[in-house]
């Protein structure tokens, strides 16, 4: 590489890396809150609309029959979307705590994991952000189970970090059900991949067992952002104790499936 | 061969950022670093980096910061290692790759990383030796 193409090239290196470290503090200082929203409605339904491209591609020799066939399939699809949707908000709205003036329902319109269907995705992108009062660190839930803690709010979407994500880790405590119901024992719940947790920090003195259901502590502000407390995370599938330990864990297995959700609610805090 | 490739940056760029966690973008741009070798690779990291950061709701600035390096390292590097071959261009995905995953803070990194260097030696080898068909 002659002096000049080397000084080039570094030029043009520096220029772009300085450009990029001057969006990232413009990012911080949160600049770019609209671009988020602009770009998200703009490209977010390209997919579906690839995927429409490619099936009207074949329609120039359909018989009439055939078209309104697929018209009658879609009204179909449209309708059974419409009732599950129907039936998941009732189902919610049944659910006496939370309680439901204080939800918003959100649609799950990205789901990344590693496999498809298989692992559970790291976090949820839901079609709801500034725009419908969501904030940073409220609560996501389906019935009266958690999914995780908004992350990331634009001003139309948010990025729901699950409560499987090993960056979360929250305060709970243990719910026995087998015999009668009694006092729980406290501990930090903490992400692992997958659909389980893991249950950390408790003392060995206390009792925890196999089919134990784990609940919010409750760690909400005054603003009433945070988790509400006594909300289900999930259910203990194994204890492991060792006595020369300070503390004992357990696996906790949560009842919501990640990678099938397609709708959930936002604990909406007081704004 | 750059519409093809923009192409698939396109593409895996919406794939990323709705049902896969593999980092196809990193993959991609250390393939497209490779065959082409031009300083506009440069604005497309960047340019790449900005909208995977947007549609992903991460910190806008942190993908192009990181892909702009890759391809700083990769065409400093190219007067003094062969980087147009198999080897280079797989363990050059992989390390990217693996490291860019550790930012994300995802899981199954070292399986997740495999995998895009596996694909970028595909896409490298298809998109250098191309097959004719009917030739």
């Amino acid at each position: 590489m002659s002096n000049m193409a080397k000084r080039n090239f570094f030029f043009v290196f520096l220029s772009f890396i300085l450009l990029s470290f001057l969006i990232f503090f413009l990012g911080k200082a949160n600049i770019f809150g609209g671009a988020f929203g602009f770009f998200g409605k703009i490209l977010s339904p390209l997919s579906s609309v690839t995927y429409q491209i490619s099936a009207g591609k074949k329609s120039g020799n359909e018989s009439k029959l055939e078209l309104e066939n697929r018209d009658l399939v879609k009204k179909l699809v449209d309708d059974k979307k419409l009732r599950d949707e129907n039936a998941a908000l009732s189902d919610q709205f049944l659910v006496t705590y939370p309680k439901s003036q204080d939800l918003l329902p959100a649609k799950v319109v990205g789901a990344p994991s590693f496999v498809i269907g298989v692992v559970s995705p790291d976090y949820l992108v839901i079609d709801k952000g500034t725009g419908d009062r969501i904030k940073v660190g409220d609560a996501v839930v389906l019935r009266d189970n958690l999914v995780g803690k908004v992350a990331k709010v634009s001003s139309s979407f948010s990025k729901v970090t699950l409560v499987s994500n090993s960056a979360l880790s929250f305060s709970a405590t243990t719910i026995s059900i087998k015999g009668s119901l009694s006092e729980g024992a406290l501990g930090v719940i903490k992400g692992s991949s997958g659909q389980d947790m893991i249950l950390d920090n408790v003392l060995l003195s206390e009792n925890i067992q196999i089919g134990d259901y784990v609940v919010t502590k409750g760690d909400m502000d005054v603003s009433g952002v945070g988790y509400p407390p006594s909300l289900v995370v999930g259910k203990i599938s194994s204890v492991e104790k060792k006595p020369s330990s300070l503390f004992q864990k357990a696996k906790v297995k949560s009842l919501v499936n990640f990678s099938r959700l397609n709708m959930v609610f936002v604990v909406l805090g007081q704004n | 061969m750059k519409n093809k490739l923009l192409l698939l940056l396109v593409l895996s760029l919406i794939l990323e950022t709705s049902i896969t966690t593999l980092p196809l973008i990193v993959g991609l741009i250390v393939v497209i670093t490779v065959l082409l070798r031009k300083s506009w690779v440069f604005l497309l990291a960047f340019a790449t980096g900005f909208i995977f950061d947007i549609l992903s709701l991460g910190t806008v600035g942190t993908s192009s910061i990181f892909l702009v390096c890759v391809v700083f390292l990769i065409l400093l590097y190219r007067n003094k290692f062969e980087i147009e071959t198999v080897p280079f261009v797989f363990i050059a995905s992989f390390l990217s790759s693996f490291v860019f995953l550790l930012f994300l803070k995802t899981g199954f990194v070292f399986i997740q990383a495999l995998i895009v260097g596996a694909i970028s030696l595909l896409l490298f080898q298809f998109l250098k030796n191309p097959i004719r068909i009917g030739r």
